[in-house]
């Protein structure tokens, strides 16, 4: 794992999570791997890895049943599309709409940019 | 499980390293022992396991002084010295006949960490080179299954990849009943394995405080624009980092490096926000 | 069960101990044998027997410096730089620790070493059988000597054992050195002892002005106490020396 220097290590954790979350890998009331076992993928501490698990029960992102692990909740993804999108009107926008200032970008330079991207990405598929 | 009181220290004939230490450690963390060349991390090291013996003050070591070497509190403690050497045995024989004396020793275990660290436990040691050499010794005092795990600059001598499989075989080796203790310079290869940090100034314990408390207190990063409050520490050689009083900003990773320096160069002002309770203004 | 001493921890210390000691030891053997069994023909070819009285002869110096040398060679690990650590927090307790080096190299290495040369001797006898006049016949070095060699040799070794723990370089040498002083040391004594009692008799060593000799006429006309002191001195002393050296020592 490559550690972004700012964002504290424990919510990079819950990052790697989301991202499995949301790529399907994990899927809902699947089995994730233990505290321990996270903590040595991403060679850590076992207690950052236990912070990470709890903000993520706290987000109602996984759960754990006793004695057996942890695993994603219900309504695991759904949960986790929210946060993220939230957190992509909430921080991301922003920046993104800073920079257009800085620069003079256009919203309509923007939606022809965001055009020609579905297409890639449809001739792509095809 | 480590108690240390006013305890002073000095080699025969020479200046005083340590002058006044105190300082308690308990099972469950991995502490980050830091401090300037010539600080007297290792000295300190040897003197919790009991191969150097206080001038003043105490250490004990499971509730009995470390000097006393007692059986069973060498049992259940290991060091790992910076600079060593291992005797002429195939690597599967030194295991044998030392294994025994630690009664939590696993072969299995040690075998299993000799097979991640991509060694034989065929290879005959003296052929090896010295990171290989670090290899085993790691190795083996992991599979000690100790209470108390010293390591003075682990990662000293082992190749990059090694050092990822270091730090995910500590990972796995540190549990609720464990104390490890690593002093290092390379802040950067351990420091997603530290919890809690010791800094060595002066002779003395200048700062030890769990890292939870230092990330919950302090800020550290590029100034945010358009704030002006007073930083605690900057440096250009970090890219313009500084360190600032958290108070309402997000949390940030602990850059250790820049906490080191900001400890030396200014102690009593760090120290002063780190004391300061959440609900109080910090000055 | 006291934690402090466990037979079962000695014995692991002493095949660790040899275990280390392996290349060494089988250097050592492989010369000894050479020199022995050279000597042992040479010595069949006066009167075509080995007897117990040429057989403890010819091993005494072999068995006397092998054992200072193995006694330094089993410490060696407690003066090196970067592996005392290992050594000093090594879980054994001092008594254990000085338990096992003094049965190893005195007890075991005595033991080993008879058996040793009592083979490579009976092997020597066998060849010569086979290729020239000399009857096959048994080797052993029991005799009143021995017992002496032996009887020297234990006591004298826990003072070579304190030099082996207590210098840190030239540790032969220094040991050697002080041996010696204590030698004249007990000369001069006797030589005093001597003097007072027989108002000056200097002629009583004229005829043989060794040490060893002085001391032993001394012994045995003046003081079988001198000679148990001296014993007690050189031997259970001297252990206990160790013992305390072991527990102060700090890397």
């Amino acid at each position: 794992m490559d550690y972004d220097n700012s964002k504290p290590i424990y919510l990079q954790i819950v990052d790697l999570f989301y991202e499995n979350i949301l790529s399907k890998k994990w899927r809902e009331e699947e089995r994730i791997p233990s505290v321990r076992e996270v903590a040595m993928m991403v060679e850590v501490n076992p207690n950052t890895a236990i912070r990470a698990f709890t903000y993520l029960q706290e987000q109602n992102v996984i759960h754990n049943a006793r004695g057996i692990g942890y695993f994603v909740s219900k309504n695991g993804y759904q949960s986790v599309l929210n946060i993220k999108k939230k957190e992509f009107i909430k921080q991301t926008l922003p920046d993104v709409f800073k920079k257009m200032g800085l620069l003079h970008i256009q919203i309509e330079e923007v939606t022809n940019a965001y055009q020609h991207h579905i297409k890639t990405i449809d001739h792509e598929k095809k | 499980m480590i108690r240390i009181k006013n305890l002073k220290f000095n080699y025969p004939k020479s200046r005083t390293i340590l002058e006044q230490i105190n300082l308690e450690l308990v099972p469950g963390n991995i502490y980050g022992l830091f401090g300037r060349n010539g600080e007297g991390k290792s000295t300190l090291l040897k003197l919790m396991c009991g191969l150097l013996f206080p001038k003043a003050g105490t250490c004990h070591i499971f509730d009995q002084p470390s000097a006393a070497r007692t059986v069973k509190g060498l049992q259940d403690s290991f060091i790992v010295p910076e600079d060593f050497e291992l005797p002429p045995l195939q690597i599967a024989t030194y295991a044998k006949v030392n294994g025994a004396f630690y009664p939590k020793f696993s072969l299995e275990q040690f075998h299993h960490l000799i097979r991640e660290f991509h060694l034989d436990t065929r290879n005959f040691i003296p052929t090896l080179s010295f990171g290989q050499q670090k290899k085993v010794l790691i190795a083996f005092a992991i599979a000690t299954n100790t209470q108390l795990l010293l390591m003075d600059e682990p990662t000293n001598g082992l190749d990059i990849p090694s050092k990822s499989q270091f730090r995910k075989i500590i990972a796995e080796a540190v549990d609720d009943g464990k104390c490890i203790v690593i002093a290092t310079h390379q802040v950067r290869d351990l420091h997603s394995l530290i919890n809690h940090v010791v800094i060595l100034d002066h002779a003395q314990v200048s700062f030890n405080v769990p890292l939870s408390e230092v990330s919950n207190k302090l800020w550290f990063g590029k100034p945010p624009q358009g704030i002006s409050e007073p930083t605690l520490y900057s440096e250009s050689s970090f890219g313009g980092k500084v360190v600032l009083a958290r108070r309402e900003k997000n949390e940030t990773e602990v850059d250790l490096e820049l906490l080191f320096n900001a400890v030396l160069s200014r102690p009593e002002e760090i120290i002063h926000i780190l004391k300061t309770a959440d609900h109080e203004p910090a000055v | 069960m006291n934690p402090q001493f466990s037979l079962q921890r000695i014995g692991r210390f002493i095949y660790r101990n040899l275990t280390l000691l392996k290349g060494s030891i089988t250097i050592a053997a492989s010369v000894i044998a050479i020199l022995f069994f050279i000597g042992s023909l040479i010595d069949l070819r006066g009167d075509l027997r080995f007897t117990a009285e040429e057989f403890v002869s010819s091993l005494r110096p072999l068995f006397i410096i092998t054992g200072i040398l193995f006694t330094f060679a089993i410490l060696r690990e407690a003066h090196a730089k970067k592996g005392n650590h290992f050594y000093f927090s090594l879980p054994i307790s001092p008594l254990e620790r000085i338990i096992a080096i003094w049965s190893t190299s005195s007890i075991l290495f005595t033991l080993v070493f008879t058996i040793f040369g009592m083979l490579v001797g009976q092997f020597a006898v066998a060849v010569a059988s086979f290729f020239s006049s000399v009857d096959f016949h048994l080797v052993h070095p029991f005799t009143e000597n021995y017992w002496s060699l032996i009887k020297f040799y234990t006591f004298i070794q826990p003072a070579f054992l304190l030099g082996a723990i207590s210098f840190q370089k030239n540790r032969i040498g220094k040991t050697l050195f002080l041996v010696v002083l204590a030698m004249v040391g007990v000369f001069l004594f006797n030589v005093i002892l001597c003097f007072s009692f027989t108002g000056g008799a200097f002629d009583l060593f004229e005829s043989d002005p060794f040490t060893t000799e002085a001391f032993e006429r001394t012994s045995i006309e003046y003081s079988s106490l001198g000679s148990f002191l001296f014993g007690i001195v050189l031997g259970p002393v001297m252990l206990w020396a160790c013992y305390y050296k072991f527990i102060e020592k700090e890397v």
